[in-house]
């Protein structure tokens, strides 16, 4: 392959962001993800949970059922995932079942995450493998933007105007465990 | 309504079931826990001054509060008695022998304890005094009245009191099965729903019920559908009976013409499906005063509903559960393999996920089983080994 590795994955975790970002616009939680089958993306993914009214409906989800319209669910064995978010435990107990060969993920969900961040559900036989950190601080700084919106849908809006975007980011402590791809 | 029972059903009249709730894997943890504790005997008329002289001169010792600190002899398990020799008990004292719980061992060392005492201006009750032993005792407190006896037969009298750390507290467990009576009928519709599915070659014998337990409604019913092939011949291995009632119940409250699932649009498959889907009016679609929704865009649309499962559900669909804030949940057989909601493996330690009830995540629902009211662990045969429901 001509194009160095790096730039490869880098390449999908942005789009894996626009996907992100584009479900920031319409008033989802920004998740997004590509699955990437022999170097191209088979099909994309974003949190639809507010549209759908359903709980379940995270980015993965999404995508796996684009590409189970055009193939059959073995595909996934050599199939890999870049997600900006950890998947939760639903999402890592599903590609699990799927055998997703990798996940790529941006930062981690340290309230649902499925692969370490609250439970170790990739590491389950048979196993996938995880490989987090890439453009971590463009995911975190999509979860931040979304939750200093106000939400008119909550039962009590709360005011969040004097809530302002903050902008550090923590270095990582946990994260660099998974393995080298972070910046 | 009442949900129809078709002829067969899996709930015979000379059937006898009942709940039986889950331990979370919190309690099982505590449970097995143990910590290894100084005790003496010790006069009852110099006790008072020696517990004076502890808790001044040593603060540092940390009772625990769910033992007892003096306990007489006859209050001993037996097999405690016969491990600490008989020697330190009553005959050998002028006065009644007390036994004083001290502190766990990582606290102080024996010997540091023993010129302690020694050392204390007191009458000391017989030559050999102090005999400090060590033995083990629960280190957490109990959940409940009945574990606390068992502790104190087993280990040293244990007190209950009231509250529980480490999961739902029994009086919740006890008023929440009062309003569960119909649990019979779901079951078997679940049951039902699931073998609907499989005569209809769409997928395996595991079916999901969904109440609204206000109205005493079936919101939905789904069979398991992951044999349900799509035009191109190939199947969703992800369609599990869970996933799809929960799919159902947000379709049934999104406006028509809108899909929970474009890609995948959600489909009854069988009779059952059918009717509880079809139900008439729809159900109200969530506005933001049902306070069903908060910030943070999860979508909660399941919210303290009761599901009724054939089957214990996988990880995916225990989180799927959770992530819809289910209040209740009810199955039937256990799937040792594949299931995500009993925490104690079959040698009693926490090896399962407990996701029902976990202080990680944030939310929690009930669990029981619905067992056989002879055999609580009747582990028939897993008909298909290792399949996720």
């Amino acid at each position: 392959m001509a194009v160095p590795l790096r730039a490869l994955h880098e390449t999908f975790m942005q789009q894996a962001l626009a996907q992100a970002e584009l479900a920031l616009l319409t008033g989802e939680v920004p998740v997004g993800c590509v699955f990437v089958h022999n170097a191209a993306v088979l099909a994309h993914g974003m949190n639809d949970t507010n549209r759908s009214l359903c709980g379940t409906r995270h980015a993965e989800f999404i995508g796996i059922e684009r590409i189970l319209q055009a193939h059959p669910a073995s595909i996934f064995r050599d199939t890999d995932l870049y997600v900006t978010v950890e998947p939760c435990i639903m999402c890592a107990s599903a590609l699990r079942q799927l055998q997703i060969r990798t996940v790529y993920y941006g930062c981690r969900n340290e309230r649902f995450g499925g692969c370490g961040g609250v439970l170790d559900i990739h590491a389950e036989e048979p196993p996938f493998a995880c490989v987090g950190g890439i453009f971590r601080a463009e995911a975190i700084m999509l979860l931040r933007r979304f939750y200093v919106q106000e939400n008119g849908r909550a039962p009590q809006p709360i005011g969040k105007k004097m809530r302002e975007l903050k902008t550090d980011i923590l270095p990582v402590e946990m994260d660099e465990a998974d393995g080298p791809a972070s910046e | 309504m009442s949900p129809d029972l078709p002829s067969g059903g899996a709930q015979t009249s000379t059937t006898y079931r009942k709940l039986v709730p889950l331990r979370t894997l919190e309690e099982i943890k505590a449970a097995i826990q143990t910590t290894d504790c100084y005790i003496f005997p010790t006069s009852a008329k110099s006790v008072n001054k020696v517990l004076t002289h502890l808790r001044t001169s040593l603060p540092q010792l940390t009772p625990l509060q769910h033992l007892r600190r003096l306990v007489k002899p006859s209050f001993l398990p037996p097999s405690l008695l016969s491990k600490i020799s008989a020697v330190a008990t009553t005959a050998a004292y002028k006065f009644p022998v007390l036994y004083l719980l001290v502190c766990p061992v990582s606290d102080i060392s024996q010997s540091s304890l023993e010129s302690f005492l020694l050392a204390l201006p007191i009458s000391r009750d017989s030559e050999d005094w102090p005999r400090i032993s060590t033995i083990p005792v629960p280190s957490c407190q109990p959940i409940n009245t009945v574990q606390a006896n068992e502790w104190s037969e087993r280990f040293w009298p244990t007190v209950y009191k009231r509250g529980n750390p480490y999961g739902p507290h029994p009086a919740i467990i006890e008023n929440a099965a009062k309003k569960l009576g119909r649990t019979g009928e779901y079951m078997a519709l679940a049951q039902a729903v699931g073998l609907q599915a499989v005569a209809a070659g769409v997928g395996k014998g595991f079916g999901c019920v969904v109440v609204d337990p206000e109205a005493g409604e079936v919101v939905a019913a789904a069979g398991d559908g992951r044999c349900k092939l799509n035009s191109k011949g190939w199947g969703n291995p992800l369609s599990h009976c869970v996933m799809r009632a929960v799919a159902m119940v947000a379709q049934k409250r999104l406006e028509e013409g809108v899909e929970v699932m474009p890609d995948n649009p959600v489909q009854p498959e069988t009779g059952l499906e059918r009717k509880y889907f079809h139900t008439n009016p729809p159900l109200p679609p969530v506005s933001a005063e049902d306070g069903e929704r908060v910030e943070g865009g999860e979508g909660y649309l399941c919210h303290n509903m009761h599901v009724y499962l054939s089957h214990e559900p996988c990880v995916m669909c225990a989180m799927a559960l959770l992530h819809s804030r289910v209040g209740v949940v009810v199955f039937g057989r256990r799937m040792p393999k594949t299931g995500a909601l009993v925490a104690e493996s079959a040698d009693g330690n926490g090896d399962g996920y407990g996701l029902f009830w976990r202080p990680e995540l944030n939310w929690k629902f009930l669990c029981w089983q619905w067992v056989e009211e002879d055999e609580e662990e009747e582990e028939e045969e897993e008909e298909e080994e290792g399949v996720s429901v």
